[in-house]
């Protein structure tokens, strides 16, 4: 397991790369999100991501470590960053590994959907008209709880 | 009483503090004893958001937990708005 948290950009392509050569790899599934340049049809001038330092690093541990319990997965890198954004930067990258495709794909979904509604990073949009923390996405609730029929 | 609070987000904003020790005048049991303790303590911004607590979040000791759980000395509160990483 792989948790960094970050200000600076990050190629997920290398981390791609790097899983491919472990050992028993057979199968690499990877999710990344990015600023959209236009949220509420306002057009962004940058997004600030702020984070809980150390309870970060925790609930995405847990949240991996749920994963693995549900899935025979090899391994997991999380990279998510905060600071100052730009429209089109890389936020967040979720890449997992296993031998067998079926049990990467489900394991990245779980991994993200939980990271969307327990892992503490909050997000600020910087538009023309001002400044304006995001909401919740009830969608985002919904998706986590689906997952709820696993346990 | 003392206590840890941490404050994320908007609530920051409103608060104009991220973190800071808090000293109670008497123990109280729960998250939301604190805060009804502050409100009556402090007033100001601390009413507001007894008031609508039920709208943010709580971690006690870097744990999510709800207002009813059990609060102890030293421990470090962080109340948030909800999450919305990713």
């Amino acid at each position: 397991m792989n948790i960094i948290i970050q200000e600076n950009s990050f190629s997920i392509s290398k981390i791609i790369s790097d899983l491919s050569k472990k050992d028993n790899v057979g199968a690499v599934v990877s999710f990344s999100g990015y600023v959209r340049e236009f949220s509420k049809e306002r057009q962004l001038k940058s997004m600030e991501l702020e984070h809980y330092p150390g309870m970060t690093e925790k609930a995405l541990a847990e949240i991996v470590q749920s994963a693995k319990s549900h899935w025979d997965i090899q391994e997991a890198t999380i990279v998510h960053r905060v600071g100052k954004l730009l429209p089109k930067d890389i936020i967040v990258g979720v890449i997992v590994s296993s031998r067998h495709r079926s049990n990467a794909f489900k394991a990245c979904e779980f991994i993200i959907d939980y990271l969307k509604t327990d892992a503490p990073f909050w997000k600020k949009e910087i538009s023309e008209e001002g400044e304006t923390w995001v909401a919740e996405r009830q969608e985002d609730v919904v998706k986590k709880t689906s997952w709820n029929k696993l346990d | 009483m003392n206590l840890k609070i941490l404050f994320f987000a908007s609530l920051r904003e409103q608060f104009e503090f991220s973190q800071k020790e808090i000293t109670l005048l008497k123990e109280v049991r729960t998250a939301e004893e604190f805060l009804s303790d502050m409100s009556k303590q402090s007033g100001g911004e601390w009413i507001n958001l007894f008031e609508s607590k039920n709208m943010y979040k709580l971690a006690i000791n870097q744990e999510l937990s709800s207002w009813k759980d059990r609060i102890h000395e030293g421990d470090e509160l962080a109340i948030f708005p909800p999450i919305t990483g990713g």
